[in-house]
């Protein structure tokens, strides 16, 4: 429902023009495909930044674990991440499922710290998306939705703002349904 | 034996613009024990930064970063706590205390400085098992990192 309310051309614009004033980076230099690490030159603390800009900018709460560290807290030690520190076959799978093509190269044994490298416009899109997409039918005031300020969502008769599950609830209610789909674990 | 060393670099302008942007900054990244360290000081930002520096040169020991994807609970993980002498040490806590654990680390150092407008750290590890190449977490931003 949220992606018809804000559209993904503009998802990727604020997603864009985050990075931007974060990094000042030029703004025909970035691609939906873009490494923020290796080819935008993005920190640790940008991403801390870009990812505040997103909170602000859409009234979401961002992830603030990894989608493996989800993995291994609910289906258990080691599963995700070998002792080496690498990436296991199963890690790769669910990496796979849930960035698809910024994951389609991934291999399992792959070292935990090449995985910020896959973090594009389009993950960051993708990961404001799947929030976005959980907004309930109606308002707690029974009223519809309606956007504010561009791309915040309100209902539309008391004008307060939705309240969306955080990112690290839909990671873990999307592994969880996975799980329950597909007996991965 | 095998060795892991992780140092960053951080301007601390950069720090403070960012602290002082983001209102859920400080609790995002450090614990209240470390916040309430760094806000007894005179000037906060130097220690803030230098925390920042050791939990960035910790995490790049581990070979880990940040981890992108916005997986900003790890800088929670790592605690700097202040020993009466004012020398710093390493708590760790959640996936990275597990983590340290599978790699079986021993001991832990970490060493903070500050100076006009930047903060740095380094994070040794010394933990079980062969050395590897360069055994040594670069993270994810080259090698000063920031």
């Amino acid at each position: 429902m949220a992606q018809t309310m804000i559209g993904d051309e503009r998802i990727m614009q604020e997603v864009c023009d985050a990075i931007v004033h974060t990094t000042g980076v030029d703004r025909d230099s970035i691609t939906p495909d873009s490494s923020l690490v290796d080819d935008l030159d993005v920190l640790s603390l940008d991403f801390l930044d870009v990812n505040y800009r997103l909170e602000q900018v859409f009234g979401v709460k961002m992830a603030r674990n990894f989608v493996l560290e989800h993995v291994e807290e609910l289906f258990g030690e080691g599963v995700a991440i070998d002792e080496n520190n690498d990436v296991t076959e199963k890690g790769v799978e669910i990496l796979k499922m849930r960035l698809t093509e910024a994951a389609s190269d991934l291999e399992p044994g792959t070292p935990v710290d090449e995985l910020p490298a896959l973090v594009t416009p389009r993950t960051l899109s993708s990961a404001v998306k799947d929030i976005l997409g959980l907004l309930p039918e109606k308002s707690p005031a029974g009223a519809d939705w309606k956007i504010d300020e561009g791309t915040r969502i309100v209902c539309s008769e008391t004008g307060k703002p939705a309240v969306l599950p955080s990112g690290d609830e839909v990671v873990q209610n999307w592994l969880t349904s996975l799980q329950e789909e597909k007996q991965i674990f | 034996m095998r060795l892991y060393q992780g140092i960053d670099l951080l301007e601390i302008d950069r720090l403070k613009a960012a602290y002082d942007r983001q209102e859920a900054f400080g609790l995002n990244i450090y614990t209240e024990a470390e916040l309430a360290y760094c806000n007894a000081r005179p000037d906060p930002y130097p220690h803030l930064a230098g925390r920042f520096a050791a939990k960035e040169a910790c995490l790049k020991a581990f070979g880990v970063g940040m981890g992108g994807f916005g997986a900003t609970g790890r800088f929670r993980e790592v605690e700097v706590e202040s020993t009466p002498s004012g020398k710093p040490v390493l708590l760790l806590h959640g996936s990275l205390e597990k983590m340290a654990r599978r790699l079986k680390i021993g001991q832990m150092t970490v060493s903070i400085s500050h100076a006009d407008n930047y903060a740095v750290a380094s994070v040794m590890f010394l933990g079980e098992g062969t050395a590897e190449e360069g055994a040594a977490g670069e993270g994810e931003t080259g090698e000063t990192g920031e």
